[in-house]
């Protein structure tokens, strides 16, 4: 392995020396939170190696197959799936028709995320397989149950699901009944024998716990707090009938839990239930007109906000905080962001075109008055579009909440900027400092430079070039918006300077004036639409990593089958996973 | 080639009250859930010693050097507040009162209590296996990062979950952090099999509850007998929820079975709470729990960036006095404890330093990236002395730390339990403005049954100091260094007979014990 040695520069005012065997500064952020740090390095699928550090083009995908008949390790490996706090939150309330969300209520720790990672954003989605039940959750879980019950206690909603003519000597025929109907729908399948037998009708069962010397209300009490605990409940599983081994698809069943957290974040309705029992799931046309029905519902969009938002690091705009010396406007702006974010995502893909395109060239937002103050136009009001067209500021990478959340605090921050492009919007990987034994010192603030300024000892230090040459044109492009996405052509009394040049070997190669330019060449770019590709396959396989990389590569030879003007529409990319046999067939790992 | 011989402490044997217990209930009994419970008060009803705690603090942004490291005869003759940086401490005679030294508080009686210098161990030299902010998730899993991810379980998770040492208490381990719930690798120091983070609690009450919940004095009969009933629900909901685990897990392949491993481990300790709580400890009088006049009820505004900063000085203070309480009453064995800055650039009108050190409320950018220390050149001759001016104020908020530390083992001690604790404290990074995790200030601090020598200040032979243009911490001439060594110290300590912990470029940065801590 290459040695890299590493330096400390020291900066002073007057400028900066380089010690003698050359290596890299780099500016790593001043938030105080841990993610300020250098986020190691991804394994980010793109064709090429993760650890190389140059800008390295996505490469086109290895497995070969069409669509149906991809090769047995590329598909993605059963297993089980722990529901994220948001899906949890929908589960319980279309269980019990609670209004609360316990996951919020109740602080339960936040989801680990895989996916694409720059600081200071992290890893992006939160659907992940990887996810575990810990001892603070399982603790909080039982907190939750037990505060659902008592809700649904008091409001008569467990009476109604579990009536009962003759509670006293007729309690465990109630249970019984109760557990066969609730149970199915809380464990998303028909219950077993030996489940029924360890929930009702053995002596010892949960509901003989609860009710013998006590009341049956008691008893079905308790059932309902051990139901919203089960495995069942709390896990998605991808295991095939019993006894599947080698390749095999997923049950009938499966598919619809599949097909409903995927698109809605929630458990199956009754109509996807139909028609998953009419095997209509089975066929990629059936599986299609569920999936366009389910995407056009209150939750299917809304989920697809969500992961829009995750994909691009800023779904925790409203969390971040600014110097309030160099910043005192942004708390009070920054949940108008996050607003903003929701809302012109949810308006491109449900009103708009849907595309990749017009999320990211848009000429019009939904912002309200005190964000369209920001950008220097006039608010056209609560949920229309605000148009753009006076102002230099295009699509969602020129809204406030990627120009902020990618940032310092105190200041615009071209690598984080160019990171989270390279590494989200183009697929291009790029190596994490630590990861190359890299130590980044920390440039002072200097009152007489740009940050542009600042940042080229990058590109004049041969060690840095190679990777940040390509990184930093990315950032600096933006850098006609500060640190909370205000628009600026001076700063420091200096003019802005916006002009940059990318020559990666990539079609993004070019020469581009400022960032309408860059954004207008990301959308037109094939390498950005097939990295689309690849987080709409991230976000949705629920993995990221070196195991999955056959089955995304695969994804990604389908996808290229789609006709042109389907490729850039998000809705279309999600609906062909859906439709393909990598959505529906697994492997024994 | 022969295996080279590797030394490892022998396994603490059985006591003998542990033997006799043994034997009267039967090898059989040992399966049972509660044995190690039962087990454990059999001994200390003999009279055996505790059984030991580890507690982890992890403090940001690293060390002012010039305020903490040894001042012995060999180091630079630069002056400092009128005195140098060089002076006649050694391993076993040294000095900690001289004006601003960041270890003050382990010699301070005048404030708390007792100098405890003597129970204190630090180690310079130590390297992390990550640099930068995310390294807090390097420090007790002693492995590099990947994505943000170690690729292993922590110390503590290693030895409380899997290896067991948390089976008797009714909290496996307690994971605790100020300000910051988000399970990103900066701000994490606890990670199951596999490199998966553990939920961490941030408020007081949260924490609180989920030590003492379920106490209820013996002579509380109405209070009793609710007890006993939501103990028998509680229960029969684990029994379910176990045999619904283990039908599932049954299903898995055996790399998805760590998923079903970990949530049945969750579940155990669940139980425990469930169960009738008991006091086992030397001192367990349950603290009154604190009320929404104390701190903030909404668990939102404790949040970094969130109008959180200003009750982390009072959060941390609680949870300090919490892990002394919880392990008193011998309710866990294991607790890690991520600290945060100083409050961060406070909101429009707030004081800007609430706590009177006359820092600048922006920490992070002000002081640790102010931080400028001597440097070296690539020949090892002294190149630069550094700007003092920005030594003391990064100094500043190690003491604070450091009093934290004082404090805890001021309260173990006056609840009779600083004996068996083993403390282990040290920041992700060495030098802050460098982004270094080489040289990480390590101190280890502990009672009588600890099998470290305390009262010692060591400095290992092969250093990487930095900033120096060419040394590199993960240069295989370093590994001697590596943190990981330190963990399988600990391990060891604890009767874990492993002889090398994380990952590193190879075995020499993993195996072995670190030499000269026994």
């Amino acid at each position: 392995m290459m040695r890299r040695s590493r330096i400390l520069v020291e900066i002073t005012g007057a400028g900066f020396a380089l010690a003698v065997w050359g290596g890299c500064v780099g500016n790593v952020g001043s938030t105080s939170t841990g993610a300020a740090g250098a986020g190691a390095g991804g394994i980010v699928v793109s064709g090429s190696g993760g650890s190389a550090g140059s800008g390295a083009p996505s490469g086109s995908g290895g497995a070969t197959g069409a669509a149906g008949s991809s090769p047995t390790s590329a598909y993605i490996p059963a297993r089980i799936r722990r529901l994220t706090n948001a899906e949890y939150d929908a589960s319980v309330q279309a269980l019990l028709g609670t209004g609360m969300a316990p996951s919020v209520q109740f602080s339960f720790p936040p989801d680990a995320r895989q996916g694409p990672t720059n600081s200071p954003a992290g890893p992006a989605f939160s659907v992940n397989d990887a996810q575990r039940v810990d001892p603070v959750l399982a603790d909080k879980l039982d907190t939750a149950a037990q505060a659902l019950v008592t809700e649904a206690r008091a409001s008569g909603k467990l009476t109604a699901l579990a009536p009962c003519a003759n509670p006293t000597s007729g309690g465990e025929a109630c249970a019984k009944t109760f557990v066969l109907s609730f149970g199915a729908k809380a464990y998303r399948r028909a219950l077993t024998d030996e489940e029924v037998t360890g929930l009702v009708s053995s002596p010892t069962s949960v509901y003989h716990v609860g009710a013998d010397g006590y009341t049956h209300d008691d008893g079905i009490d308790v059932l309902t707090r051990v139901l919203l605990q089960s495995a069942a409940f709390l896990y998605v599983t991808e295991l095939g009938a019993p006894g599947a081994a080698g390749a095999f698809a997923l049950t009938a069943g499966e598919i619809a839990n599949a097909l409903a957290y995927l698109l809605t974040s929630g458990p199956p309705d009754d109509m996807l239930l139909a028609n998953a029992a009419s095997g209509l799931l089975a066929t990629p046309d059936g599986r299609e007109q569920e999936a366009r029905r389910l995407l056009a519902t209150p939750a299917g969009r809304a989920r697809f906000v969500r992961v829009v938002r995750e994909w691009l690091g800023i779904d925790d705009v409203a969390y971040r905080e600014k110097a309030q010396s160099v910043y005192p406007a942004f708390a009070s702006v920054s949940q108008s962001m996050e607003n903003e974010s929701r809302a012109f995502i949810d308006e491109v893909l449900n009103n708009g075109t849907g595309t990749l395109a017009e999320l990211l060239t848009a000429d019009w937002t939904i912002a309200d008055a005190p964000l369209a103050a920001i950008y220097g136009v006039t608010s056209a009001g609560a949920g229309k579009r605000t148009s753009l067209a006076s102002v230099k500021r295009r699509g969602i990478l020129n809204q406030g909440a990627f120009l902020s959340v990618f940032a310092n605090s105190n200041s615009s921050h071209p690598v984080f900027r160019g990171v989270a492009l390279m590494r989200r919007i183009a697929c291009l990987s790029t190596a994490d400092p630590g990861a190359l034994g890299i130590v980044v010192s920390f440039p002072a603030a200097d009152a007489s430079k740009t940050t542009r300024a600042r940042f080229d000892a990058h590109t004049a230090d041969p060690g840095c070039a190679s990777c940040h040459t390509t990184i930093d044109a990315f950032g600096f492009a933006l850098e006609n918006f500060d640190g909370m996405g205000r628009m600026r052509t001076t700063e420091n009394n200096l003019p802005v300077d916006t002009k940059v040049t990318l020559s990666a070997g990539t079609d993004l190669d070019g020469t581009y004036a400022d960032s309408t330019e860059l954004v207008a060449a990301l959308a037109g770019s094939a390498l950005v639409k097939t990295c689309l590709a690849r987080q709409i396959f991230r976000s949705s396989a629920a993995r990221s990593d070196a195991t999955i990389e056959s089955v995304e590569n695969a994804f990604v030879e389908i996808w290229k089958q789609l006709p042109a003007n389907q490729q850039g529409r998000l809705a279309d990319v999600l609906v062909a996973y859906v439709r393909s046999s990598l959505f529906v067939q697994r492997r024994t790992p | 080639m022969k295996a080279p011989r590797i030394l490892v402490p022998a396994p603490q044997p059985l006591s003998r009250s542990r033997r006799s217990f043994l034997r009267a209930v039967g090898v059989g009994a040992t399966a049972l859930p509660f044995y190690k419970l039962l087990e454990d008060s059999f001994a200390q009803a003999a009279g055996d010693p505790l059984s030991l705690k580890l507690v982890t603090i992890s403090h940001p942004h690293g060390m002012a050097a010039e305020y903490w490291e040894m001042r012995t005869p060999a180091q630079p003759d630069i002056p400092l507040d009128g005195r140098s940086l060089r002076g006649t401490d050694s391993e076993t005679s040294f000095d900690i009162k001289y004006p601003n030294c960041s270890l003050q508080p382990f010699d301070d009686p005048a404030t708390y209590g007792k100098s405890f210098k003597d129970r204190t161990l630090t180690v310079e030299g130590l390297d992390n296996a990550a640099d930068g902010h995310d390294a807090v998730a390097s420090i007790l899993t002693g492995s590099p990062l990947t994505g943000g991810k170690p690729a292993n379980s922590s110390l503590d998770q290693f030895l409380a979950v899997e290896k067991g040492l948390g089976a008797a208490t009714r909290k496996s381990n307690l994971v605790l952090d100020v300000g910051m719930p988000d399970l990103t690798p900066g701000h994490t120091l606890s990670y199951s099999a596999g490199g998966v983070g553990i939920g961490k609690i941030i408020s007081p009450f949260e924490a609180f509850d989920y030590v003492f919940s379920g106490f209820v004095p013996q002579g509380d009969g109405a209070g009793q007998a609710a007890l006993k009933r939501r103990s028998a629900l509680g229960q029969s909901v684990i029994d379910y929820v176990r045999d619904d685990c283990n039908r599932l897990r049954g299903r898995l392949a055996p790399v998805e079975q760590k998923k079903m491993d970990q949530h049945l481990a969750s579940l155990r300790d669940l139980e425990k709470s469930f169960g009738a709580m008991s006091t086992t400890g030397p001192s367990c009088t349950p603290p009154v729990r604190p009320t929404g006049s104390d701190f903030p009820t909404d668990v939102n505004k404790l949040r970094a960036f969130n109008g959180g900063e200003l009750t982390y000085d009072k959060v941390t203070t609680f949870f300090i006095d919490l892990i002394a309480q919880a392990f008193a009453c011998d309710i866990t064995r294991f607790a890690t404890l991520v600290m945060n800055d100083l409050p961060w650039d406070s909101p429009a009108g707030a004081t800007m330093d609430a706590l009177g050190f006359g820092l600048p409320s922006d920490f992070h950018n002000l002081v640790a990236h102010k931080y400028q220390t001597r440097n070296y050149s690539w020949e090892g001759k002294l190149a630069g002395q550094g700007d003092a001016a920005t030594w003391l104020p990064l100094a500043k908020y190690n003491k604070y730390v450091y009093g934290k530390v004082a404090r805890l083992m001021q309260k173990l001690d006056a609840l009779g339990a600083l004996d068996s604790v083993l403390i282990y404290v040290t920041s992700e990074m060495g030098n802050p403005n460098a982004h270094s995790g080489a040289s990480v200030p390590t101190l280890l601090a502990g009672g009588v049954n600890v099998p470290f020598r305390f009262g010692r200040r060591l400095k290992l032979s092969v250093d990487c100091w930095t900033p120096n243009d060419s040394c590199m911490a993960r240069d295989p001439k370093y590994a001697s260094g590596a943190n990981n060594h330190l963990l399988v110290s600990i391990a060891q300590a604890f009767g874990v007979n492993i002889n090398s912990f994380g990952k590193g470029p190879d075995s020499t940065f993993t195996t072995r014990p670190l030499a000269g801590l026994t």
